[in-house]
């Protein structure tokens, strides 16, 4: 009997602390941050708005050796720990750029955490 | 006396699509025209595994160690954690493997459509290009 193929997917785990992200969004701040952008169980590349592969955290976001999924956890996010904006995801199994916006938490430049809803101003806080 | 050359032998897309019926009614003239063909040549070029990552299998776990990444290399200082999926393609090109070559292999072992199983290789090859954990051989 065949196996069943997947996508290939690698991916790359950094010995060193990475370097801090700059941060935007209210000082002192705690937002509540739930990272579901993308279809649950997919992986995604992360790209600029010009379309190309970005570096977040230190990993190449080509959504085959680095890649991002919905972990669909919500995170208590302070403020100044990270966030990214102007860019989006895009499922590299298909030929389209699916053109995903999102705004991304790095969680001090450690992670990739992802969601669609743009408007800071509109997420729940749980500390201020 | 002749160099004796390991033999090898490779799958190799037909890029235009010709039959064999069709190639063997080629003049020799237009045969060599068409193996000189950029299409032909590019699906011709061989890839293997750059020399400096080691994957070992771990309690069933794969994991890919740069022990010779160059310095200031992305992969430097780092562990790759592999899927099935990436340790099939990853051990083909150990040796000199044409891109068909794997994907002929994956069509054998696993479920998969043709153009789903091309797909995935061509990202793999272009990744591992631009990271030089693949290199290109005669």
């Amino acid at each position: 009997m065949k196996k069943t193929w997947e996508e290939p997917r690698i991916l790359v785990q950094k010995f060193m602390p990475n370097e801090y992200v700059a941060a935007c969004g209210e000082s002192g701040v705690v937002y509540n941050f739930e990272c579901n952008a993308g279809e649950k169980r997919k992986c995604y590349a992360v790209k600029d708005a010009y379309g190309n592969v970005a570096e977040i955290s230190g990993r190449y976001m080509d959504g085959v050796w680095n890649y991002y999924y919905p972990c669909g956890e919500p995170h208590q996010a302070e403020s100044d720990s990270g966030f990214l904006t102007g860019y989006h995801l895009d499922d590299p199994s298909t030929q389209k750029d699916e053109n995903i916006k999102v705004i991304i938490w790095t969680d001090h430049g450690t992670d990739v955490h992802c969601t669609t809803k743009l408007n800071m101003n509109e997420w729940t806080t749980a500390k201020s | 006396m002749k160099d004796y050359k390991k033999p090898e032998f490779h799958f190799i897309r037909n890029p235009d699509e010709l039959s064999g019926n069709e190639l063997a009614k080629l003049s020799d003239d237009e045969l060599s025209k068409y193996l000189n063909s950029d299409g032909y040549q590019r699906e011709k070029k061989k890839y293997r595994i750059t020399p400096g990552y080691i994957l070992r299998e771990i309690a069933g776990e794969y994991v890919i160690v740069p022990v010779g990444a160059e310095s200031k290399s992305p992969l430097e200082n780092t562990v790759m954690t592999p899927n099935g999926s990436a340790v099939f393609i990853w051990k083909h090109f150990e040796e000199p493997s044409t891109l068909e070559d794997v994907v002929v292999q994956g069509m054998l072992e696993y479920d998969v459509t043709e153009d789903r199983m091309r797909r995935s290789v061509e990202n793999f090859v272009t990744d591992a290009l631009n990271y030089k954990i693949l290199e290109e051989v005669e």
